[in-house]
């Protein structure tokens, strides 16, 4: 049985739609790091042009992507593990003092990024996916190569912390 | 999203809010894509020096992600491997057990017969030993006498 020919699959434009959402999550991967963000993201981008990476068309395109941006980091992180001479990867994660600014927008996100790098991976990953991204937590399973299940218990954990990180804050709020 | 509560309610407006400000602030901060996409390509163009191959080939979907495979895979032999592993290591053990036990049965059973065989002669035997017993425990044979031996 002759196998059915492939769609045609304009990479550039897919690529181009999902790119902020893609730079939110490789920063999100990158403990924050805007510039890290942007060399995980880039460095995904390259694998996908030299088809290191290749789309099966089993999910969505957006959650294969995701998946290939977290993976892309977390070689980046081994190889900084590795390189003693690089800085730690907990550098990174340190929020700028300079985006607590007055604006009660910027103080909210200065809070919630104080909070996340208190998570565990995980925990930061699934929060961010279904939070950030608006993915379900069984398509953010499917970005952390993880069952459903524990998708589900790593959202309940982080969202468990968060509210003890955060309620001083979301109480003022109400 | 799974079922919450009304502060689970309120916790997630909450972080949707916040998260909604972190993406508005990501979107200000992107690099711009067709800037990065060049330079990506011109990084994958150097990481393939042996072989170049154009975007439409590539993305033929007749392929899946290697890693994932990989994982797949050993996430598969764990599944497999670990009940065998297990299974085989409590039947060792039991084995071993059974053996141990047969063992120290054999050595008890040795320990009480030649005990009860060194109890079978008591002192006040020879009281009751009669003239003539040598014949009853020896064979008598033609032409020999039990009790010369010749």
């Amino acid at each position: 049985m002759a196998l059915p020919a492939p769609v045609p699959f304009d990479l550039e434009s897919s690529l181009a739609t999902l790119h902020e959402a893609s730079f939110g999550w490789a920063r999100s991967c990158c403990g924050g790091d805007a510039d890290e963000g942007a060399d995980v993201l880039q460095t995904a981008y390259a694998k996908l042009i030299a088809g290191q990476a290749v789309f099966a068309g089993r999910s969505s395109f957006r959650t294969w992507l995701f998946g290939v941006i977290r993976l892309t980091a977390l070689e980046t992180r081994r190889k900084r593990t590795r390189d003693l001479s690089a800085p730690e990867w907990t550098e990174a994660q340190s929020v700028e003092p300079t985006a607590v600014v007055q604006l009660e927008e910027a103080e909210q996100t200065a809070t919630l990024q104080a909070a996340l790098v208190q998570l565990p991976d995980r925990q930061r990953e699934v929060v961010h996916l279904v939070f950030y991204q608006g993915l379900s937590v069984a398509e953010a399973a499917d970005v952390m190569e993880l069952s459903v299940g524990s998708a589900r218990v790593h959202y309940d954990r982080a969202k468990k912390r968060l509210r003890a990180l955060l309620e001083p804050h979301f109480r003022e709020d109400r | 999203m799974p079922n919450e509560s009304e502060s689970d309610v309120r916790l997630s407006a909450h972080l949707a809010e916040s998260f909604a400000a972190l993406r508005a602030g990501d979107a200000d901060d992107a690099p711009e894509f067709s800037a990065m996409f060049a330079a990506a390509r011109q990084q994958a163009a150097a990481v393939a020096t042996v072989q170049l191959v154009s975007p439409e080939h590539t993305y033929k979907q007749t392929h899946t992600m290697p890693r994932t495979l990989r994982s797949q895979w050993r996430r598969v032999a764990l599944l497999v491997g670990a009940p065998l592993l297990m299974a085989a290591g409590i039947g060792a053990v039991w084995l071993n057990s059974g053996r141990r036990a047969e063992r120290e049965f054999e050595q008890t059973v040795m320990a009480w017969s030649e005990t009860s065989r060194q109890s079978l002669r008591a002192p006040t035997d020879g009281l009751l030993s009669l003239p003539g017993d040598e014949y009853l425990r020896s064979t008598p044979t033609i032409g020999r006498g039990a009790r010369s031996g010749s």
